[in-house]
């Protein structure tokens, strides 16, 4: 009786560490606090928001990591797709070591993971812009501004700048959605004229010429596409290629095409951030970036930098319990300091939204990105 | 542990009561929990299937309108397909946000939500080429695209089937969970109940025994062992304490036998002696009658010594009343000399008052008269003057005498002129030294009148200080006198109490009075009961005797009992 007790006992023992390493993940045992980092990783945004992050994390253990503990990144690829954005999502929900998820990097991604992360697991997406994500959840927590805002300020840009006259070309998916809403609507307000609205797949239509004749014939004098890097830079060489020469604007999903080809050169993009701005903080952030990298961070960087700085802060200060970190986040700007990030003071409004962030505007000059405009208000 | 059967009782019935209550309560929390979990299911398979019916109306519409406007280019069929595009979207969206989405659920959602995008796009190309004037390849690209709308369908019910699978899968946990609660329902009634009846079973054999053992000691008992007791030990408190009754009355009882006995043995041998004691008994009656005739004398004669008495304190009594009027008169009196003596007081004070305002007068009289003395010198002085002006003009008058001579006949007018002023001059002088003799006597007056004034002040200030002691010894009188009346109050106080006290004692005395004729008259009764008690006497003799008997047949039957 009392040897198959202690032989129980010892099982339970040697199961229990077996579960506890399995947590782990087989790691040398040194204790450790997990952020997931949730962003397409082949393309261009995930892997600046990566670049971003990593420095955060070095950052952070250089410093003693969070509560004596050295912060693990574990970055899971969704591809800004919403279809992958599920069980990455899941992946991390399931994994009790992961304290919270920086991520995802896309609206699309974001909204569709968002019921899972609802369920009990914080997530800082870096540089979603969805009015969507606004109603995503009380998990769900973003470092940019709402396209509703910087939609808006881009429309009054074209306006002011471009004409008004113009067409659009918008991702079928929420932060393509979202963005063309704005613009349109505060286009249209403002005094402009909207000839026609196309919608494409992101990442696979890959036939814009139907599309692009339409432009052609309608002649407007902008064009502007809601979308991402990779299938505006499609957009813009199908329609150069056609002789279409309207200036091409877009949102700061455009940003990657910076240094890509020339065809890009002279396309507006939307900036969440970027290193000239006037009113920047975190000079020693842009120092640290280009030492490291050879070039200034983009917004996809700095922002995710500030969402791990902003969730260390929380998880050192409430420690590694979700719950807790959750509602750190919530309180922070409302009964709590504001975050002083390298893009701006983080103050979340009741969605989870950052109040009163710059919007700026800026042009694709071969590798670089010249700041044309700081827009700011509503 | 319980020792009493109403606390036994008391607890298995609240052992089952609370089993009762607990199973109850158990089984509405679940009830209601599984109701509500039940409910929340059947919205959320609800929701699914209105979503399901109104994405699946407005897919059907957005094909609809798309072919429309390739059929007739209608620029109100495009804005309608722009309309529906929009509102599918949305519906997509509303999918997201149902609670309770599983991973497979959200990826299911997320299938639908991109084949409707890839729909839209689709039929968006198709209208784009239609409107560049590529009829051929809209109308291809739109047909292509219908296969992508019955995909919509097919996730639409698969998302629906996939809803009614976890519906009945939580119906069955939900059935599982009911049965796991029922089982611990019943569980709980079960150990209620089992408990409730081993404590009952308890309970009845807790009577049972001491019952037994109760009823065998009466039985005893009434067999005439006195010495039977009931073992308390193991029994139910109430069964112990009807054992201690029993043995405390076995006890007693056992006492009680134990005294008959003996007192038994003492009667019968006292009652011989108690027959002897009576005959003398007897003999004394006589004596105690004859005593009792004396006695009654003696009540008469304390009774008239008390009547004596009861006068004398009248007496004394009225005597108080007489010493309370000199009281009385004697306080008068004092306030009446004190009065006098305040009265002379105040006349001292006059006097003394008056006294000093003459001493003042005296004084302010001698200084005056002081103020005199040095007028006189002045007045001497002045003589002094005139003697010498007297003695010069003397001198002048010889010179001028001899001047006069000189001259001869014509200075014989001049010298009679001189003798006339010489003559003037020893009158001046004359005058002077007279007026002199007068201021010298003058002062000598004022000298003496000064003393006298000094003499009188002295006197007055003399006079004063006697005012001032007879003042203070009126005072002293007053106060003295102020004492007595206090002194005097009390006394009257102290005579008025003793007044009353002496009513009470006059009235004690009279009813002590009455009381001793009474006693006089009762020791009469006595003596005459006395003499009855005699004949009495003489019977209880002859009762002793039946008493021995009696104590002897007692003792015969007392000596069946073990004690």
């Amino acid at each position: 009786m009392r040897s198959t007790g202690i032989r129980a006992s010892v099982v339970g023992v040697v199961a229990l560490g077996l579960w506890a390493a399995g947590c782990d993940n087989g790691g040398d045992g040194a204790a450790t606090a997990r952020l997931g980092v949730a962003a397409p990783l082949e393309q261009f945004i995930g892997s600046q928001t990566l670049r971003g992050a990593e420095l955060a994390k070095d950052e952070i253990n250089a410093a003693g990591g969070i509560r004596g503990q050295q912060l693990e990144l574990v970055p899971v690829t969704d591809s800004a797709r919403a279809q992958r954005a599920v069980p990455v999502a899941d992946g991390f929900f399931r994994d009790p070591a992961v304290l919270a998820v920086i991520g995802h990097s896309t609206s699309g991604a974001t909204l569709a993971a968002a019921s899972i992360y609802n369920r009990g697991i914080p997530a800082v997406s870096p540089t979603s812009t969805s009015p969507e994500i606004s109603d995503a959840g009380d998990w769900i927590f973003r470092m940019a501004s709402s396209d509703a805002a910087n939609s808006g300020r881009l429309a009054r840009f074209a306006l002011r700048e471009l004409g008004t006259r113009a067409a659009i070309l918008y991702a079928n998916e929420p932060y393509g959605r979202g963005l063309r809403e704005g613009f349109g609507k505060a286009f249209r307000a403002g005094g402009g004229q909207l000839l026609e609205e196309y919608p494409y797949i992101e990442g696979e239509t890959q036939d814009f010429e139907a599309y692009l004749l339409g432009i052609q014939t309608a002649n407007p004098d902008l064009v502007f596409v809601a979308g991402l890097d990779v299938s505006a830079g499609l957009i813009i060489s199908q329609a150069r290629a056609l002789g279409i020469v309207a200036p091409i604007i877009g949102g700061d999903g455009l940003l990657g095409l910076a240094g890509r080809d020339s065809a890009y050169d002279g396309t507006y993009v939307g900036l969440l951030y970027h290193a000239d701005a006037p009113g920047q903080t975190g000079r020693q952030f842009v120092e640290s970036y280009r030492s490291r990298y050879g070039e200034p961070p983009d917004h996809f960087a700095a922002l995710a930098y500030d969402a791990v700085k902003l969730v260390a802060q929380a998880a050192e200060d409430v420690g590694f319990d979700r719950e807790k970190i959750r509602d750190y986040l919530a309180a922070v700007g409302d009964g709590r300091a504001a975050f002083q990030g390298v893009g701006g003071l983080i103050a979340f409004d009741a969605n989870g939204d950052p109040r009163e962030k710059n919007y700026a505007v800026g042009r694709i000059m071969g590798s670089r990105i010249e700041l044309v405009s700081v827009e700011g208000g509503t | 542990m319980i020792t009493t059967i109403r606390g036994r009782q008391t607890t298995a019935f609240a052992i089952l009561l609370l089993g009762l209550l607990a199973a109850g309560l158990l089984g509405i929390r679940s009830l209601k929990g599984l109701s509500k979990e039940f409910d929340a299911e059947m919205a959320r398979v609800r929701k699914t299937t209105e979503l399901g019916t109104e994405l699946q109306r407005d897919v059907i519409e957005l094909i609809f309108a798309a072919e429309g406007y390739l059929v007739s280019g209608s620029s109100d069929q495009k804005r309608r397909f722009a309309d529906l595009a929009g509102r599918t979207q949305e519906v997509a969206t509303r999918y997201r946000e149902l609670e309770g989405m599983g991973a497979e659920e959200a990826q299911q959602v997320e299938r639908l939500a991109a084949t409707l995008t890839q729909l839209e796009v689709e039929l968006a190309r198709a209208h784009a080429l239609h409107d560049i004037g590529r009829r051929a390849e809209a109308r291809a690209v739109a047909d292509a695209a219908h296969p992508l709308a019955e995909e919509v369908a097919s996730l639409i019910s698969a998302l629906g089937e996939r809803q009614n699978q976890l519906l009945e899968a939580s119906t069955a946990a939900l059935q599982d969970r009911a049965d796991e609660r029922s089982n611990y329902v019943l569980t709980i009634l079960a150990l209620a109940f089992a408990m409730g009846s081993l404590l009952a079973l308890a309970t009845i054999r807790s009577i049972d025994r001491p019952l037994a053992e109760l009823v065998s000691a009466a039985l005893q008992l009434g067999r005439g062992d006195l010495r039977t007791r009931v073992s308390g030990n193991g029994m139910p408190k109430e069964f112990a304490q009807v054992g201690a009754a029993f043995d405390s009355m076995a006890g007693g009882l056992r006492n009680v036998a134990e005294q008959v006995i003996s007192t038994a043995s003492q009667v019968s041998s006292s009652a011989a002696e108690f027959s002897a004691i009576s005959e003398q008994v007897a003999g004394s009656t006589h004596e105690v009658a004859a005593a009792m005739s004396e006695i009654s004398e003696g009540a008469d004669s304390q009774a008239r010594a008390l009547t004596e008495t009861a006068s004398a304190v009248v007496e004394l009594r009225e005597g108080t009343g007489s010493i309370e009027s000199e009281a009385n008169k004697n306080r008068e009196l004092s306030h009446a000399i004190q009065r006098e003596a305040s009265d002379s007081q105040q006349s001292v004070r006059q006097a003394v008052d008056l006294l000093l305002a003459l001493r003042e007068v005296v004084h302010r009289s001698a200084e005056e008269i002081q103020g005199l003395e040095s007028t006189s010198d002045q007045i001497t002085g002045f003589v002094r003057r005139i003697t010498s002006i007297a003695e010069q003009t003397h001198l002048l008058s010889l010179n001028a005498a001899i001047e006069a001579a000189h001259a001869g006949h014509e200075g014989r007018g001049f010298s009679v002129v001189a003798e006339e002023v010489r003559k003037l001059a020893a009158e001046a002088d004359a005058a002077a030294h007279e007026v002199d003799e007068t201021v010298t006597q003058f002062r000598r007056w004022v000298e003496k009148a000064v003393a006298k004034m000094r003499e009188g002040e002295g006197q007055v200030v003399q006079v004063e200080s006697v005012a001032r002691g007879a003042e203070g010894a009126l005072d002293t009188i007053a106060t003295d006198l102020d004492r007595i009346s206090k002194a005097t109050d009390e006394a009257l106080v102290t005579v008025q109490r003793s007044r009353t006290l002496l009513e009470q004692v006059a009235s004690n005395v009279a009813s002590v009075t009455q009381t001793a004729a009474a006693h006089a008259a009762r020791s009469q009764d006595v003596s005459a009961a006395v003499q009855e008690q005699s004949a009495t006497t003489e019977q209880i003799s002859a009762s002793v005797s039946e008493l021995v008997t009696a104590a002897n047949n007692l003792r015969q039957a007392v000596g069946e009992w073990k004690v």
